[in-house]
């Protein structure tokens, strides 16, 4: 016979949209009480990671045309081991070659409306960005001149690629928080930023991402469902206030407990739910906004944009737009979308993934620009690696360096001194020639490429947008694999604003 | 005492390499519903946690504890070191009585052996650069599989029983997948095999 609290503890489990993954430390429930609006300023920016998981073949999305100095080897190697000669080429079906405005890079047609998206001025393409601790610029480099690796062994491990992403901070063996995490408590120190805001400036989708994790613990991130933020339980017939607190002294208890496994992580759940629960009532005005609503429907539903990754993009469309009601002028949000690890069924597989993703970020741009938060906002993939240019059998096997993509829109009028985004191509699509030795960019015949563009670079650019552009110590702080790059510590936030791989945000010169 | 040492290992291999046999004579493959491997692909699981050795019989006597440095003497000449309890468990490979999963689960028990030397797995993604890994290109210059093993072809590969390289997935640096792509040589279908 099933246990009914068993069956009402997961329900409520499932109903707060957390799960048991989380080791975020907690703030104090004392400050995190406060359910009533808050107020926010003009100055609203939001960040928005769309984390394609287990590896996305980028080679496939974005791909040299005829034209392309790389063509004629993207051409030869990326064929299939088929008898077959109408099978060849079979990845990277060009979209229009009657275009340059992209030096001869294309998007695969199944991720059509990227190029919409580009030609609207609202993409930018970061090439050959990957987890490396050190620049190196071609396989000869691999190892310096005293046979120290230059590059993190695990850089084709899900879980360490995952992990170098979320932290920014790629050496082997170092257990960093996340970048967003560390963003979020910097965010809270900042007396212009959330001011008074009592809800977590850090949210999760479906899911909770290390990315969020701080290093102080003094920000909760936030998961909410996708559907909305879960109701308040207080008034639920079972876990009324008096349950509630009840549940809140015992999880809190087992923390300093020997016999209880995982204790600590009990304590910090339970935290973690009753914040949530006090949260979210205030979140809910959020999703129950129903003209917003209905607009964001409309816009997913002519972009044809369904799906996990689409429900998630709506639900963060409805925070972003709502952000006044819960008094926040900063956020950073993490989506996902998994099945990129495509060692097989890549021909069937990898289109269906990049049209839903293309699609989901289409209707995401458009309801955003109808509600005029668009330039608001910057949305921004990363995943685990890039994958090998040469297949396998019919899939792709775990590489290094990828592309990512970075949308966003230009001020119609710059302001001095401010980060702002600018469309087009950023980085270097790597020579894909495997066979000239040492000044290979490939570290074997699989075609794995170095990547140009390091981890941290790429999150440091977007933390400048989201306000930390003041001073270099901060950044350096908070992205502490920046100094690998960047040495000199008298030059190097000029140095590293002089870098214009990273140009998809550009200071605008005073 | 690298010499005292030597002796102890060799000694206590050919205890451990018996062990080992038997251990592994009395491992069965598990049904494919029996278990879910990663990516939801179908093919056959072996579990070969029952074959691990113990740490003290694989730890070379130069084992290092930084990563950097152990990265150093990788590339300098420090002579590979043979772990003769990995290597001679290896030759069991494609012996006659044994299976095609008996050799993924003696591959996987090699890695094991190399993660209890290294802490972590070999970082490799193909067959050919798991084979170079376990045969000394390392940080601990420790060679796990002999280079005659019979299942390496000329390239250095891994192959199966029926000439096709094995799949390598790194998960993490706490797990690796070894499989087969069985008869039909086509990988991700019912006749795979797979460790894990």
């Amino acid at each position: 016979m099933n246990n009914p609290f068993t069956v009402q503890r997961r329900s409520f489990l499932q109903s707060m949209g957390l799960s048991l993954g989380m080791t975020q430390m907690l703030h104090p429930l004392s400050l995190l009480s406060s359910a009533n609006a808050q107020e926010s300023s003009d100055d609203h920016k939001a960040l928005v990671c769309i984390n394609l998981g287990g590896g996305n073949d980028s080679n496939n999305m974005i791909v040299p045309g005829q034209g392309h100095a790389e063509y004629d080897d993207y051409i030869g190697y990326r064929r299939l081991p088929s008898e077959n000669a109408d099978d060849l080429p079979i990845y990277g079906v060009f979209a229009d070659n009657d275009t340059t405005h992209f030096d001869h890079l294309f998007f695969n047609p199944a991720c059509r409306k990227f190029q919409e998206i580009f030609d609207g001025g609202h993409l930018a393409c970061l090439l050959n960005v990957g987890n490396i601790f050190a620049r190196v610029t071609k396989r000869g480099e691999l190892y310096d001149e005293l046979s120290q690796r230059q590059f993190p062994q695990f850089y084709a491990s899900h879980s360490n690629a995952a992990e170098f992403w979320n932290t920014a901070f790629c050496e082997d063996g170092a257990t960093q928080s996340g970048w967003g995490g560390r963003l979020a408590e910097w965010v809270a120190t900042q007396a212009q930023f959330n001011t008074g805001a009592s809800v977590s400036p850090s949210f999760s989708v479906n899911s909770n991402s290390s990315l969020l994790a701080g290093a102080q613990g003094s920000v909760i991130p936030y998961t909410v469902r996708a559907p909305g933020a879960a109701p308040a339980l207080n008034d639920h017939d079972y876990f009324h206030a008096d349950r509630l607190a009840d549940f809140g002294a015992i999880m809190s208890r087992s923390a300093g407990s020997s016999l209880i496994p995982h204790a600590p992580l009990h304590a910090d759940m339970g935290r973690k739910f009753l914040s949530a629960n006090d949260q979210a009532g205030l979140v809910g005005q959020a999703f129950n906004d129903t003209e917003v609503n209905a607009k964001i429907d409309q816009a997913f539903t002519d972009a044809e944009a369904s799906g996990g990754l689409a429900d998630q993009l709506k639900a963060v469309a409805k925070l972003i737009i709502n952000h006044d009601k819960i008094g926040q002028d900063r956020q950073f949000f993490v989506v996902g979308q998994g099945g990129y690890d495509t060692h097989s069924g890549q021909l069937e597989n990898h289109p269906v993934l990049l049209s839903a993703l293309a699609n989901a970020m289409m209707a995401f741009r458009n309801v955003l620009l109808d509600t005029e938060k668009f330039g608001d906002t910057i949305t921004f993939t990363m995943s685990d690696f890039g994958r090998t240019l040469v297949p396998s059998l019919n899939g792709t096997n775990h590489a290094w360096g990828g592309h990512a993509l970075i949308m966003g829109e230009r001020p119609e009028t710059s302001e001095p001194g401010q980060i702002e985004f600018r469309p087009g191509k950023y980085g270097n699509y790597p020579v894909l020639n495997l066979d000239n030795g040492s000044e290979s960019m490939s570290i074997n015949q699989e075609g794995r490429y170095i990547p140009q563009v390091a981890t941290c670079e790429y999150a440091a650019r977007l933390a400048q947008w989201f306000g930390v552009d003041q001073n270099s110590e901060v950044l350096f702080d908070l992205f502490p694999e920046l100094a690998n790059f960047y040495p000199d510590t008298t030059t190097q936030l000029d140095s590293f604003e002089a870098n214009g791989d990273l140009n998809f945000l550009q200071r605008v010169p005073s | 005492m690298i010499r005292h040492g030597n002796l102890l290992l060799s000694g206590f291999s050919a205890a451990l390499l018996l062990l080992a046999t038997m251990v592994w004579r009395s491992a069965r493959p598990v049904s494919p519903s029996s278990s879910h491997p990663s990516h939801s692909a179908p093919g056959l699981i072996v579990n070969s946690a029952s074959l691990m050795l113990p740490a003290d019989a694989l730890r070379p006597a130069h084992a290092s504890s930084s990563p950097r440095d152990q990265v150093s003497r990788s590339r300098s000449s420090v002579p590979v070191r043979e772990i003769s309890a990995s290597t001679a468990f290896a030759r069991s490979i494609r012996q006659e009585g044994s299976s095609p999963s008996d050799d993924l689960a003696v591959l996987q028990m090699l890695v094991t052996d190399y993660r209890r030397v290294h802490s972590v797995v070999p970082p490799a993604v193909n067959s050919q650069e798991l084979a170079r890994l376990l045969m000394g290109e390392n940080p601990t210059r420790s060679r796990f599989l002999p280079p005659d093993c019979p299942a390496l072809d000329d390239e250095g590969q891994l192959l199966d029983r029926w000439g096709t390289p094995l799949s390598v997935h790194l998960v993490s640096d706490r797990q690796i997948e070894l499989r087969s792509a069985g008869p039909d040589r086509t990988l991700w279908n019912e006749d795979d095999i797979l460790v894990n």
